[in-house]
């Protein structure tokens, strides 16, 4: 994709933007000062090596995992508290703030996460309907919408232990995109899947990529990366090493380490 | 499990085993006591099944937050839960039981006023004692097996709600409990068939369900072996009836995987 293309697709309204973010888990750190800024429409990509903070960036961002220091937090153009405890952790000052803005972003999880105890369609429905009081029609209605454009409405009565993985995947990005998320966070969301699988899900993101819509992607797949980012952002030992369009990170990588790293996946 | 046919030539030998057994135990035995008795029995039936239905329901929902303080609440709580299902699990029941009963149930009519109170007529009896007693006994199983349950709830699962901004009691009453239950079904089942047995423990403490019943038919006609058959029928048909229930929710739940 040209640069100029990059820079007309996405305006400039952040949606998500932090600044020196930092976490240590057991006093030894992950994340060293990472900056980042998302705007609306933008896709980007995190990569990186295992053990290099992408997950743990991605999670900060919604505070499944609340930092340890951070100069900047805010989501939605709106400042996230932290709060420290009598031991000197963060933590969230206003947790109903924090649900209110977790209700606009959706996370779609390596593992799934699919409710087992619910069915598919049910599994779609629940947030609109326990968080956003959603009337049980039409978070049915949006349900069913979302699941036959993943390509699951005739799976909606099953539960997802009778579903393949790729199915289960799907379902679990029709249930993000029922609360209409300003932003779609994916944690890995192909790295469980057999090979056969992954490419099902991957068309179904790139589905999402082409309406504009605001999503952060930590991946191993360079060729779905490339595709379809905006931005690629590469992380080593919990800093951004190196950050550009997919054609300057894979075609003309500056770092040593992203350097390695491409020719590792090669 | 392959379904094996009902007239498979080993169970036709059982079934023709258990008729002979029943038919000589029904001709040969003293049954006369029973229509006199009847009235009794029944009534004993009825307190059993409803001090175990009572004791099971009240102890099941203070398990729920006795394991959940034990999973995941903050440590004083957690402490506390440990240290009452250690106490409940490590004592007799029947300790437990008369430590109440005749404890606390001593100690209460010296409290000034309590005799005048509406509480007394129920503090005066028999009943309250066991319900509260067996309840506790339940609680402190329970909590046990539910703190297991509770954390054995994969935490991606809970993880998918938190991001997507749910409130943690929409959590716990939609998530979290649910799957934690449908894990332990096998377990409560065989908690409640456990508590069905404590039952009897009541009758010392003058609760007349159908083990006092019986015990009172043996006194008063001498009849040893036949009252003491009926006993061990009832008890089994419910443990039967209540392994039947168990079986029909763990059907109903293990159609979903």
């Amino acid at each position: 994709m040209p640069a100029t293309e990059v820079t007309a697709s996405t305006t400039q309204t952040p949606v998500i933007e932090v600044r020196g973010l930092r976490k240590s888990f057991n006093g030894i750190e992950v994340l060293k000062g990472i900056d980042l800024t998302a705007h609306k429409g933008e896709v980007i990509a995190l990569i990186g090596g295992s053990g290099s903070g992408k997950s743990t960036t991605l999670r900060c961002l919604n505070l499944l995992e609340v930092p340890h220091e951070v100069t900047k937090l805010e989501l939605l153009g709106e400042p996230v508290a932290l709060n420290p405890d009598r031991h000197g952790q963060l933590s969230v000052a206003d947790r109903r703030h924090l649900r209110g803005l977790r209700s606009r972003l959706a996370m779609v999880f390596q593992n799934f996460n699919l409710w087992p105890h619910m069915t598919l369609e049910e599994n779609v429905m629940e947030v609109p309907v326990q968080v956003l009081g959603q009337p049980r029609a039409e978070a049915r209605d949006t349900a069913h919408r979302l699941l036959e454009r993943v390509g699951l409405l005739d799976k909606r009565e099953a539960y997802p232990d009778w579903l393949s993985g790729g199915q289960q995947q799907r379902g679990a990005i029709a249930r993000a995109l029922a609360t209409e998320p300003e932003v779609l966070l994916f944690d890995e969301p192909t790295s469980a899947l057999d090979p056969e699988l992954v490419g099902e899900v991957l068309s179904v993101m790139k589905g999402l990529a082409e309406e504009g819509r605001t999503m952060i992607i930590v991946t191993h797949e360079m060729q779905f990366a490339a595709d379809v980012a905006d931005r690629v952002i590469f992380l080593d030992n919990g800093v951004i090493a190196e950050q550009g369009t997919a054609q300057q990170i894979f075609q003309s990588p500056k770092n040593e380490r992203l350097q390695q790293f491409i020719r590792a996946i090669n | 499990m392959p379904k094996v046919s009902l007239f498979a030539p080993h169970r036709l030998v059982l079934m023709a085993l258990a008729l002979i057994l029943c038919l000589s135990a029904a001709i040969n035995m003293d049954w006369s006591w029973m229509e006199r008795y009847s009235q009794d029995i029944i009534g004993g039936l009825w307190r059993t099944l409803a001090l175990l239905t009572g004791t099971a329901i009240i102890g099941f929902l203070l398990s729920i937050p006795l394991g959940l303080a034990q999973a995941a609440g903050p440590a004083p709580l957690a402490w506390l839960a440990r240290g009452f299902c250690t106490l409940i699990r490590g004592t007799p029941i029947l300790l437990q039981l008369w430590l109440l009963y005749y404890g606390l149930g001593s100690v209460l009519p010296y409290i000034p006023g309590i005799r005048q109170s509406w509480l007394w007529p129920l503090l005066s009896e028999a009943w309250p004692y066991a319900m509260v007693s067996l309840s506790l006994c339940f609680a402190g199983y329970g909590g046990e097996v539910m703190r297991g349950a509770f954390k054995g709830v994969p935490n991606g699962e809970l993880e998918a709600a938190q991001a997507m901004g749910m409130h943690p009691f929409t959590i716990l009453r939609r998530i979290w409990l649910p799957r934690a239950i449908q894990r332990v079904l096998p377990t409560l089942n065989g908690e409640l068939i456990m508590q069905l047995k404590a039952t009897p423990l009541a009758a010392t403490i003058a609760f007349i369900d159908i083990y006092a019943v019986i015990a009172r038919i043996r006194q008063e006609t001498y009849i040893i072996y036949e009252p003491l058959l009926l006993l061990a029928l009832a008890y089994l048909i419910m443990a039967g009836l209540i392994t039947l229930g168990f079986r029909y929710l763990e059907n109903r739940t293990q159609a979903r995987r």
